[in-house]
């Protein structure tokens, strides 16, 4: 992004002012992020809604111009937030159970991350670029695993993890954007990535292994 | 490549993990976006949210009274508001008027449309004349001359009109039969009298036509013998508009059938007198009787036995006793037997009127 693009506070603010451009560029920015983030956090079950949820989180945006304030929670964090309520909201409606216990689903009990084991060493290495060959064929494969994994976390354990691997927010934003302190937010997401690292170990030859 | 974090140790926050994140780089919806026109719905709502923002936060006056006129053009609001306008007119025709003017007048019975037709159009006011002052006696305060009206010369009169109509067509006819044939000879008085006095000389009812001529002629040029109290004429009109109360009132007035049988032949009735001497029936009683009627109208009723005290007047017609009314300090109470079977009434009257009835009876002459 060149250093004289206008930040995204600056450019809520043009919008409640009335520059609609304003709001074409902040969704052009965060339209991407923002879906694919719905879709994960609805999952396959509520796939159909993804578009329904992406909507109205934007037009909460559009209806809620005037009374949001540049300072707190920086305007993609308060993106978030309200695609994660509507998200909620829309699961409440389907008649699903929606619990905001990061040890929900684990019989009452913290979930142990005993199982992470050898399974990661033989894992190929994350390039980071564009990988070739055999690990482009692997992180696909793990992608898709990743994804069958995710819709077996709770939802406040998901939704830590993908604001925070996924797209890029610090834990303090991702706390604000949960609306949960710190350590909450630290505890959900530790336990999410032990629980999906199982779960896609069972699948992934580690990498380490091979490296030694 | 032993170098690579496990766990995410190597983030900066401690919990990031290099292989989770390339898994959901590759995942099969990293590419995916918004639909074409899914975006295009939000980006156009945005749009349209904005550009009515700016007319609707400072309307021009002209908009404003336009936008309140569309609203008002709406069916559901212009028949509410319709509902409206019409109730507050409504409320403000019967503004501070009581009820009973607001529900429609009854049908006028038989006998009220005959005694209408019988009874002459209001003519001008004769000046006084000492036949009056004659007439009036103690009892009449001087009060300015009036229009003549169906009920007011005589209390009795109109009472009588009613009371010969009110029990079926065939009394009203009777009655009004009767009252044209006591009508021909003031006629006929009328017609003698200067042509000064014809037009108002004209009496309202028949009820006097049996009196004696100087009575008659008396009478029949006096616009106001007897004052009803205007208490007693709002309570015979109020009882009038109603058919329920026109029925309570004939059935509960005694004295009407008692001043019609006076009216009719008044030769015929004596009153009783001290030490069992009968003395005839005056004017001046026949005007305190109407005056004891119009003050006991919407009072009267029937009582299985009669308690005579205070001032009694005892009525024979034909030497035969047909009628006892006396005044005590609170009621009034008559006893009838003119249709020869023996009923009484009974009238609660306030202290006041009672006293005066009692103090202004004419005592018989010795």
């Amino acid at each position: 992004m060149p250093a004289t693009d206008p930040t995204d506070d600056a450019l809520m603010t043009a919008y409640a002012n009335g520059d609609a451009a304003a709001f074409e560029q902040l969704y052009a920015r965060h339209q991407a992020s923002l879906y694919r983030f719905v879709r994960r956090l609805l999952g396959t079950a509520l796939s159909a809604q993804v578009d329904e949820v992406f909507q109205d989180t934007w037009l909460r945006v559009v209806h809620s111009r005037q009374r949001w304030q540049p300072q707190g929670a920086t305007f993609r964090t308060w993106l978030f937030t309200l695609a994660h309520h509507r998200v909620i909201d829309l699961l409440r409606r389907s008649g699903r159970e929606v619990s905001l216990d990061a040890f929900e689903g684990e019989g009452g009990e913290p979930w142990q991350p005993d199982a992470v084991g050898p399974a990661w060493q033989h894992w190929p290495v994350p390039a980071g670029a564009a990988p070739q060959g055999d690990e482009l064929a692997f992180w696909r494969r793990a992608g898709e695993k990743l994804l069958d994994c995710l819709d077996q976390l709770p939802l406040p354990q998901r939704s830590a993890f993908l604001l925070h691997h996924d797209d890029g927010l610090a834990l303090d934003e991702v706390a604000r954007a949960l609306e949960v302190g710190f350590e909450t937010a630290k505890t959900r997401l530790r336990y999410a990535m032990s629980k999906l690292r199982t779960c896609m170990g069972a699948y992934l030859e580690p990498i380490r292994k091979v490296a030694r | 490549m032993t170098d690579v974090p496990a766990g995410g140790q190597g983030a900066p926050d401690g919990e990031r993990d290099a292989w989770l994140r390339e898994a959901l780089r590759h995942a099969p919806d990293a590419a995916m976006a918004a639909p074409p026109l899914l975006r295009e719905a939000i980006l156009s709502q945005a749009r349209a949210a904005v550009a009515v923002r700016t007319p609707t936060r400072h309307p021009a006056p002209a908009s404003a009274v336009l936008a309140f006129w569309s609203w008002l053009a709406r069916p559901p609001v212009a028949a509410g508001f319709a509902s409206v306008m019409a109730a507050t007119l409504v409320g403000m025709m019967w503004w501070d008027r009581p009820m009973d003017e607001a529900t429609p007048p009854p049908p006028a019975p038989a006998s009220s449309r005959a005694a209408e037709q019988t009874t002459p159009a209001p003519a001008p006011v004769p000046p006084p004349e000492p036949a009056q002052d004659e007439l009036h006696g103690s009892l009449s305060p001087p009060s300015p001359p009036r229009r003549r009206d169906s009920a007011a010369a005589f209390p009795g009169e109109a009472k009588l009109e009613r009371s010969a109509g009110g029990t079926g067509a065939a009394k009203a006819e009777a009655g009004a039969e009767t009252l044209d044939k006591q009508r021909q000879p003031r006629d006929d008085l009328a017609r003698q009298a200067p042509s000064s006095m014809a037009a108002p000389a004209t009496p309202p009812a028949g009820a006097l036509g049996a009196a004696p001529d100087r009575e008659a002629d008396a009478l029949a040029r006096a616009p106001t013998l007897v004052p009803v109290p205007a208490p007693a004429q709002s309570r015979r009109a109020e009882a009038a508009r109603s058919p329920q109360g026109n029925v309570a009132q004939r059935a509960v007035e005694p004295l009407a059938p008692l001043l019609a049988a006076l009216a009719a032949d008044a030769s015929d009735w004596t009153r009783g007198a001290a030490e069992g001497r009968t003395a005839p029936v005056d004017p001046a009683l026949r005007r305190w009787l109407a005056e004891l009627d119009a003050a006991g109208t919407g009072r009267w009723s029937v009582v299985s036995a009669s308690v005579h005290a205070g001032v009694i007047v005892e009525l024979w017609q034909g030497g035969r006793p047909a009628a006892t009314v006396s005044v005590d300090a609170v009621s009034a109470t008559v006893e009838s037997r003119l249709d020869g079977t023996a009923r009484a009434w009974r009238a609660e009257l306030d202290p006041v009127t009672a006293e005066r009835l009692r103090r202004s009876l004419p005592r018989p002459p010795p």
